[in-house]
């Protein structure tokens, strides 16, 4: 791999990581807020807590692990840090 | 006194065995090879994903996650808890970001701090100088509070005098520190990670069986105070001023210079990766536990009770002595693991890159490591002093020292590794706009539409980055060859 790809790749996993940041972020705000607006009496309750909260913090923990989770193993690459007689062409 | 002795002594126990890794790391440190600084500042990039998520995550979490937001969760509601868990991307955000482009370039820069990083890629002494010193006076703030803070802790939940206290926190603290170096720090931190883990699981466990149960726990409080249910706490959490947190404690966090460090220190991509799955699972746990913790104690507390106190009074008051003894430790790990890496990058920032890199370059290895130990030292007396009679000055410092870091670093932390442009005038405008604009705005209490300061700040701060990258000199070919693996 030379230093080129290797940039290129890097780049490519900074957008993937911000796009999972777009999605944890539009998961917490649809469940909190869409769910989460109006009179508390009128929530739906599950165990004692109310529904949007959650989807938005309790599933929105778990399920952005698990998109992290198949992210990194599915398009996260082995980079070689150290210096090969190939990166330095 | 017995109920003393009970807590004391785990707590005892507790300290003690973080000394002795601080003096097993210095025992079995082999200074045959590599080089000192970076062996002591970095640990020879050693860390292990396992590692690299809980250094990253003990030292981002502090006495505020482990005090005061839970604290204030037990007045606010579920509001508070869920922005609490806009901090859950912190782990994966900054290692998806920041962590390979900063191990590929720190190997090839042999660079052990993030002024090292700074240097390679602006060329520029006036912007390590004022970063450096930023830094410092920041840290020392910090420090000092979360010192503050331990003390406090002793002293509520086991008797001991504040002086006392603060002394035995210290000492362990500041002993552990300068004698392993990077790698004592990190070790330490995992196992203060790990029991954030157990003392978080176990104090929520008692006081949800405390309150009932989770129905009738959440029914009392949804009956007694309805408006804890709500994401905006009955209209007292604004939109605009939550939102902001994802700023704040979100992509802010990019510019923390003791978790940026920490993509300098890890062995490969397989740790990496490791550490952005674990890091996330783990820093939303801790972040959901404990401030669940501060809710569903509302119902076991008197009303009224100061913020602060409520989670070492639910300790003491859910858990047998001895065992609030042992997870009274879950608070103190979070604040010794922040002061312990703060402390080590403060001297990192006076020994290397002020010491070497401005009076003498030339330094023998024996001057640099005497230095390192004897600077780390100081410095942890230095806060030690400091928080038995904290000046003002430092406790205001300390209000304005997260937001103010992110204010100098964020842009050229991110911009530095992913715009060719970007350039030494643009990071020095860009560094003290930031850091001018956060004290203007948080001393006018500039908050336009309720939001917290720091969003303007850093919109302040790219301004005047990006102005000054556009009419500065265009970086050198090597510096991009060596950045962008192209000229």
């Amino acid at each position: 791999m030379t230093d080129k790809e290797k940039h290129g790749q890097l780049n490519r996993e900074a957008l993937a990581t911000l796009g999972l940041y777009g999605i944890f972020f539009l998961w917490w705000y649809g469940w909190g807020y869409g769910l989460g607006s109006g009179n508390p009496e009128s929530y739906t309750y599950l165990f004692g807590l109310p529904l949007w909260f959650l989807l938005s913090c309790v599933g929105g923990w778990l399920g952005i692990s698990l998109g992290v989770f198949w992210v990194v193993r599915g398009f996260f690459r082995e980079i070689p840090f150290e210096e090969t007689p190939e990166s330095s062409r | 006194m017995s109920l003393q002795m009970n807590m004391l002594l785990p707590m005892g126990l507790y300290l003690c065995c973080m000394l002795g890794i601080g003096i097993y790391v210095h025992r079995s440190a082999s200074p045959g090879k590599g080089s000192f600084l970076q062996h002591y500042f970095i640990g020879d990039r050693g860390m292990g994903g396992f590692v690299l998520a809980m250094t990253l995550i003990a030292t981002y979490t502090s006495a505020s996650s482990f005090i005061g937001g839970p604290g204030v969760a037990s007045v606010k509601g579920l509001g508070w808890v869920f922005l609490a868990m806009i901090q859950v991307p912190t782990a994966f955000l900054t290692l998806g970001i920041l962590g390979k482009k900063l191990a590929l370039i720190s190997r090839k820069i042999q660079g052990v701090t993030v002024m090292d990083y700074l240097w390679a890629r602006y060329r520029s002494k006036m912007l390590v100088l004022l970063a450096s010193l930023t830094m410092l006076i920041f840290f020392l703030a910090i420090m000092v509070a979360q010192c503050i803070g331990g003390a406090r802790l002793f002293q509520v939940m086991a008797g001991i005098p504040y002086g006392a206290g603060l002394a035995l926190f210290a000492l362990v603290v500041v002993l552990y520190t300068t004698l392993g170096g990077f790698r004592a720090v990190v070790i330490t931190d995992a196992l203060q990670g790990a029991v954030m883990i157990f003392a978080t699981l176990f104090l929520l466990a008692a006081v949800v069986r405390a309150g009932g149960g989770l129905e009738v726990a959440g029914e009392t409080l949804r009956t007694l105070h309805p408006e804890m249910m709500d994401p905006t706490s009955g209209g007292t959490l604004g939109k605009p001023f939550l939102l902001s947190f994802w700023v704040l404690v979100g992509l802010g966090i990019l510019g923390l210079p003791q978790t940026t460090v920490r993509g300098m220190g890890f062995r490969d991509s397989r740790s990496l990766h490791n550490a952005m799955i674990i890091g996330t699972l783990v820093v939303g746990f801790l972040m959901l536990g404990m401030h669940l913790v501060g809710f569903f104690g509302r119902v076991l507390l008197p009303e009224g009770l100061s913020p602060d106190l409520v989670i070492p009074t639910l300790t003491v008051q859910v858990l047998p002595p001895f065992w609030a003894g042992i997870f009274i430790a879950g608070p103190l790990a979070a604040i010794m693991s922040t002061v312990d890496s703060l402390l080590l990058l403060a001297a990192a920032a006076l020994v290397k890159d002020l010491y070497i890199r401005f009076v003498s370059p030339g330094a023998t290895e024996k001057t640099i490591s005497r230095m390192s130990f004897g600077i780390t030292a100081l410095l942890g007396v230095a806060a030690f002093l400091l928080a038995l009679n904290p000046p003002d000055l430092i406790v205001w410092i300390n209000l304005f020292a997260f937001g103010g870091l992110e204010a100098a670093f964020l842009w050229p932390t991110v911009l530095g590794l992913y715009w060719k442009r970007a350039n030494a005038s643009g990071a020095l405008l860009g560094m003290l706009g930031g850091v001018g604009a956060y004290f203007w705005c948080s001393l006018n209490a500039f908050n336009p539409l309720g939001m917290h300061q720091i969003v303007p700040v850093l919109l302040f701060s790219l301004l005047g980055f990006v102005a000054g990258s556009w009419f500065g000199k265009k970086p050198d070919p090597e510096v991009l060859e060596l950045f962008f693996g192209e000229k």
